[in-house]
C-alpha cells in the first residue's frame, strides 16, 4: 500500500474525540441549554475542568486566580472557548509526548504551537477583531498534521525528519515527497475526522497560504503571521529550521503597522513561559 | 528630547518621536518606531528628508557584541532565507535577529 493510500485508511480509524466533547457540542446546539447544562457535562470530565480552570486562570486570558469554578468560566469565557479549549486539551493528550531516534520532539512541536496560538491571539486583538475565541485554539492546532504523521506514520515520518535535516528544506516540503500531501492537508482532514469547527478547519489547511481564498479570513491570517513569528524568533520547535516568507496579504487584511510585533513581543513571552509551564513541556 | 534630525544622521536603534507620513499625509512608521538600516534606505528613496526622534541612541537591549553580532546574523541568514521587502518582513527579521543575539549572549535559552 502506498503511503497516501495508508495514511488515508489510518484517519478513517482514527481516534475519536472524548463523549465530553460530542456532548458539549449537543448541548451548545441545544438553544435551551444554560451555562449549569454545560457546566454539568465538563464537570464530568475531572481531568479537562481542572485543565480548562487552569488555563483560564492564565495571565494570557487576565482572569489570573478569579475564574474558580466551571460556570465562571463559561459565563467569563464563553460556551464556544470552552470547547475550544476542552477540543485542543483532548487532541493534545491523544498524542504521545514520546520521542523517537529521528530527533522529532512532541514537547518542542507544542510548544511552537501554543507559540502560535497565543501570537495568532495578540494580532486578531491588534486587528481589531471583536471576537477572539477561535484564535488560541487553532493556532495549537494548526500543525496537528505533523503530529499524526510522527504518530501513525512513524517510518515514513522518520524519511521526511531525515530528509529536513540533510537538506535543510521546510518539513512540509518534504512530506509531500513522502506522503503525496503536506501535514496542513493532512490536519484539516483530521479536522474534518473530528467535526472541528469549519473556521478552525480552514486555519489548519490554510495557515501557510494566509488566505482561504479571496476573501480576507483574519483566522487563517493570524494564524499564518503567527508560525512565520513563532519560527523567526525560535519559540518551541516545529519540525525544520527555516522561517517561511510570510504571504504579503496578510499585513492588508489585518492592517498590521510596523512596530506593533515588537511592543507584543514582552507580553508574549511572559504568557509563552507561562504557558509552556502549565502545559509541562519544559 | 525631541530632536529634528536628517536622515544621514540617523542610528540604528533611534526611536521616532513623531510618526513618518507619506506626501498623502497618511501615517508609514508610527511614532515608537526602531530605526533600522531598512528606515534609512527607505527614507532616502522616498524623499524623507528628517525625522523626529526622542533620544539619542538607544541603548539597544543587549549591545551587540561584536563577536555575536556577525554569529547572530549569520545564524539567522541560514534560517530566513529571503530578502525583507516591506516593513513588517524587516520588522520580524530585526526580532529574529534579536532573539538569536540574546540566545547567543545566553540571555535566551534556545
Amino acid at each position: 500500500m502506498n503511503p497516501v493510500d495508508k495514511i488515508l485508511k489510518t484517519v478513517k480509524d482514527a481516534p475519536t474525540l472524548p463523549t465530553v466533547y460530542s456532548a458539549l457540542c449537543d448541548a451548545m446546539a441545544n438553544p435551551h441549554s444554560t451555562a449549569n447544562d454545560v457546566a454539568k457535562i465538563v464537570s464530568m470530565d475531572q481531568a479537562s475542568t481542572i485543565k480548562i480552570l487552569r488555563i483560564a486562570n492564565s495571565s494570557f486570558f487576565g482572569f489570573s486566580g478569579r475564574i474558580e469554578n466551571i460556570q465562571r468560566a463559561i459565563v467569563i469565557l464563553g460556551f464556544n472557548e470552552v470547547r475550544n479549549l476542552i477540543m485542543a486539551s483532548s487532541v493534545m493528550n491523544m498524542f504521545s509526548r514520546k520521542e523517537s531516534s529521528t530527533g522529532f520532539k512532541p514537547t518542542d512541536f507544542w510548544a511552537h504551537s501554543l507559540a502560535v496560538g497565543l501570537i495568532a491571539r495578540s494580532v486578531a486583538r491588534l486587528a481589531g477583531c471583536p471576537i477572539v475565541e477561535n484564535f488560541f485554539v487553532a493556532g495549537i492546532l494548526h500543525d496537528i498534521g505533523k503530529l499524526f504523521f510522527y504518530q501513525f506514520a512513524e517510518d515514513d515520518f522518520a524519511r521526511v525528519i531525515s530528509s529536513v535535516k540533510k537538506e535543510g528544506r521546510l518539513i512540509r516540503d518534504c512530506e509531500v515527497e513522502v506522503f503525496g500531501m503536506d501535514h496542513a492537508l493532512m490536519g484539516s482532514m483530521l479536522a474534518d475526522h473530528w467535526k472541528l469547527p469549519e473556521p478552525i478547519r480552514d486555519a489548519i489547511h490554510y495557515h501557510h497560504f494566509g488566505t482561504a481564498g479571496d476573501k480576507p479570513d483574519l483566522l487563517v491570517a493570524s494564524v499564518h503571521v503567527g508560525d512565520v513569528l513563532a519560527r523567526a524568533l525560535g519559540l518551541g520547535h516545529p519540525g525544520d529550521d527555516l522561517v517561511p516568507q510570510p504571504s504579503e496579504s496578510v499585513w492588508q487584511d489585518l492592517k498590521l503597522r510596523p512596530g506593533m510585533m515588537t511592543q507584543m513581543v514582552p507580553s508574549l513571552l511572559r504568557d509563552y513561559e507561562e504557558a509552556v509551564s502549565q502545559m509541562q513541556l519544559q | 528630547m525631541l530632536t529634528r534630525i536628517s536622515v544621514e544622521n540617523i542610528k540604528p536603534g533611534m526611536l521616532l518621536a513623531e510618526p513618518v507620513l507619506n506626501k498623502h499625509q497618511r501615517e508609514i512608521f508610527p511614532s515608537g518606531t526602531k530605526l533600522t538600516e531598512y528606515h534609512m534606505n527607505f527614507f532616502r528613496n522616498s524623499g524623507v528628508q528628517c525625522v523626529v526622534i526622542d533620544r539619542e541612541p538607544e541603548p539597544v537591549d543587549s549591545p551587540p557584541n561584536s563577536d555575536i553580532h556577525p554569529l547572530a546574523a549569520q545564524r539567522v541568514e541560514k534560517r530566513i532565507r529571503w530578502k525583507p521587502c516591506n516593513p513588517m518582513e524587516e520588522e520580524i527579521y530585526q526580532l529574529a535577529l534579536q532573539f538569536a543575539e540574546q540566545a547567543l549572549s545566553g540571555k535566551r535559552s534556545k
